[in-house]
């Protein structure tokens, strides 16, 4: 308790506290501007961070994180585009009801349960993560390796459409981490075709900035002629009454549980959050014929939820090192250029850096509520800016990225070809956050499993001897044989 | 399976495999570990291995959807492709991707290369893409308004003029920006 109020000292000091409102305000801007997402920002943030002090650098992108995932609910209630892929859900009700000449109230809606969400899964943040940092800090390397290839084929099974494509997705992410000065073997290259920048491997910025900004760039040119349909807005009924609280009380509670739960779960991010939350108020609702037509409930359930995945994705991140989300993937990045090992030593051995985090958190919360209900129509009118004036600058804002990491132009070549890469991975429906989760977790991965065959002389029988270990192989077949049994169902039901 | 997806999938799955097969070939003679059974190259050769079969799973998909699809009736054909026209919303433009691709690799080029300063050249690179993605009717109206002096001109050419502002700011902003804050060494040219 004495650590988290040091956090917050410090977190509230003139810098941190600039620097978290910066990143919040950016954040609900990009997260309201369609092409735009949490992802795209905070990788293209990252290298504005090299200069500063690692915690000052976390608050800045964790204000970003909280400000993109609550910022798409503008574009979802206004302009039926979800300006985040977490917001997806909120367009079902939040677009009819601001047709329906309830802008303001949508939104108010919206935000306050993006807010209750976001306190809600803090709450989880500083309960759960230190217990299961102790608890992972007992893990050997069997136990960890595991625990990652469950990670990835748990993302791999959620991820939209095609599981196989969701496989494929995790396991280009982790070929593309393989080139190399291998560590294990005493600094030996390894897959560089005797190209020297191979050596250090690809960068994690320049494949990043690639996959998730470029590629959408490359996504929204083609799409630029896309007029979208918008609604006229108001701020009135931006607050909730009383009766409002009373009524939504339990949907906003019962659906920030969910987003946590599902945020702690490696790899499934807001999005799956949201759409789990918002079938569950669905179903347990008295009028479940109202969702999809302007249901008040539907928009608490999906907001309440797609924050909620912010602090819950903090958890195994902050406890174990495993992205609970993609972004979570690109803090892992940050802490890492940084100098700062993401793991379960995190709290033994950098206290005051997850101490900022957990407390960047809770404010990033508390200033997007501030920002979204006192300015939501200046930013409303933001995301009517023609794409064609927006989408170039970001485009210089990739090359700067992914040159500043090592002034190398190697690094913007990778970034571009990354770029196209993701863009025709996307247009083949393959799932991008499983690449990137991939490219993050394989050097760990492999390490544990190689220092593990080093302890036990090439002996690979702990993987299922160690209950924790075979605990997560069951899992991890499980999760890849459950979606096959439901197809051989399916088909056996329709003969 | 849609059958536009089903093409794009057989193409990117063979660059895919064709990949995995390059990475095989170099991992191949990698030595084994000196301190642990594995060393450099298994795990990538896994991954390849692993790859191509998912790739091969997808082919076959893809293959199978390509040869319904050639049975299908002309007829059938022709009712889908009409369905498909009616219900676009919007005229996708992918020579646009590709020229803005062509700019940004010259863009690259030239900073690499020395030729031209970030400030300049950005600025230069900018006011150049959007005018491309806005249209050129605006670069045409610029051009009336600034022959004729007519300012009935100005509203179709505004775009040109955000263009130029934009440029310019990003340019040299940013360059200020990223050189004296950042310290970002940016090329100078």
């Amino acid at each position: 308790m004495e650590a988290l109020s040091q956090g917050f000292f410090q977190i509230l000091t003139p810098v941190p506290f600039l620097l978290v409102l910066l990143g919040t305000t950016l954040g609900i801007f990009g997260g309201a501007i369609p092409g735009i997402t949490g992802a795209m920002m905070i990788a293209l943030t990252l290298p504005l961070t090299f200069n500063m002090v690692p915690g000052n650098a976390l608050a800045l992108l964790i204000g970003m994180y909280v400000g993109a995932i609550s910022g798409g609910l503008i574009t979802a209630t206004l302009m039926r585009m979800p300006g985040t892929p977490a917001a997806v859900m909120t367009t079902f009700d939040g677009y009819p009801m601001a047709r329906d000449g309830r802008p303001g109230r949508a939104l108010g809606l919206g935000i306050t349960a993006s807010f209750v969400g976001g306190l809600v899964s803090w709450v989880f943040l500083v309960l759960v993560s230190e217990p299961l940092s102790d608890l992972a800090t007992r893990f050997g390397p069997f136990e960890y390796f595991t625990l990652v290839m469950m990670a990835m084929v748990l993302i791999a099974s959620v991820s939209q459409g095609s599981m196989v494509k969701g496989l494929l997705s995790g396991a280009l992410g982790m070929l593309v981490a393989m080139p190399g000065v291998d560590p294990a073997a005493g600094g030996f290259p390894r897959i560089t075709w005797d190209i020297m920048y191979l050596n250090g491997g690809l960068g994690l910025l320049p494949v990043l900035i690639g996959v998730f900004a470029v590629s959408q760039l490359i996504a929204d040119v083609v799409d630029i002629e896309h007029k979208v349909e918008r609604t006229k807005f108001s701020t009135k009924g931006i607050f909730m009454s009383f009766k409002d609280w009373k009524d939504q009380a339990w949907n906003m509670i019962r659906s920030s549980v969910i987003g946590t739960w599902i945020g702690i779960l490696p790899g499934i991010g807001a999005n799956i959050g949201s759409i789990v939350a918002y079938t569950t108020a669905k179903n347990m609702s008295k009028t479940p014929e109202k969702f999809g037509t302007g249901s008040e409930e539907g928009i608490v359930a999906s907001e309440a939820a797609n924050n909620a995945t912010v602090g819950g994705a903090l958890i195994p991140l902050i406890a174990m090192g495993i992205p609970g989300s993609v972004i979570d993937a690109i803090l892992i990045g940050a802490l890492m250029i940084h100098a700062i090992q993401p793991g379960p030593t995190l709290f033994l051995n950098n206290p005051e850096i997850v101490y900022a985090m957990i407390s960047a958190c809770l404010l990033a919360n508390i200033m997007m509520y501030g920002i979204m209900t006192s300015s939501v129509g200046k930013i409303s009118k933001l995301m009517f800016t023609p794409r064609a004036y927006v989408l170039p600058p970001i485009l210089v804002f990739c090359v700067i990225g992914a040159f500043a990491i090592n002034n190398l132009f190697f690094d913007v070549w990778v970034m571009l070809g990354f770029g196209i890469f993701g863009y025709f991975l996307e247009r083949s429906n393959v799932p991008l956050g499983p690449f990137v989760i991939g490219f993050v977790l394989a050097p760990i991965a492999e390490s544990k499993l190689r220092s593990g065959l080093m302890m036990t002389a090439g002996d690979f029988s702990p993987i299922i001897t160690r209950p924790l270990p075979a605990a997560f192989v069951v899992i991890s077949i499980i999760l890849l044989v459950w979606p096959f049994y439901q197809e051989w169902k399916r088909g056996k039901k329709n003969l | 399976m849609n059958i536009a997806l089903a093409k794009r999938d057989i193409g990117l799955m063979i660059f895919i495999i064709a990949v995995c097969v390059a990475v095989l070939v170099e991992s191949w003679d990698l030595p084994p570990g000196s301190f642990e059974p594995l060393g450099s190259g298994p795990v990538p050769q896994a991954i390849a291995f692993l790859i191509i079969g998912l790739c091969s799973i997808i082919l076959v998909r893809a293959f199978i959807a390509l040869i319904r699809h050639n049975g299908m009736q002309k007829s059938e054909e022709e009712n889908i492709i009409g369905t498909e026209e009616k219900t676009a919303e919007f005229r996708p433009r992918p020579w646009s991707a590709v020229v803005v691709l062509l700019l940004s690799g010259l863009y690259v080029g030239i900073l690499y290369l020395g030729i031209m300063g970030f400030g300049l050249l950005t600025c230069l690179f900018l006011f150049g893409i959007i005018v491309f993605l806005v249209g050129m009717e605006s670069v045409y109206a610029f051009g009336r308004l600034i022959t004729t002096f007519d300012r009935k001109h100005l509203a179709a050419a505004r775009p040109v003029l955000i263009a130029a502002a934009i440029a310019v700011i990003m340019g040299f902003g940013c360059e200020f920006v990223f050189t004296e804050i950042f310290f970002i060494d940016l090329p100078t040219g």
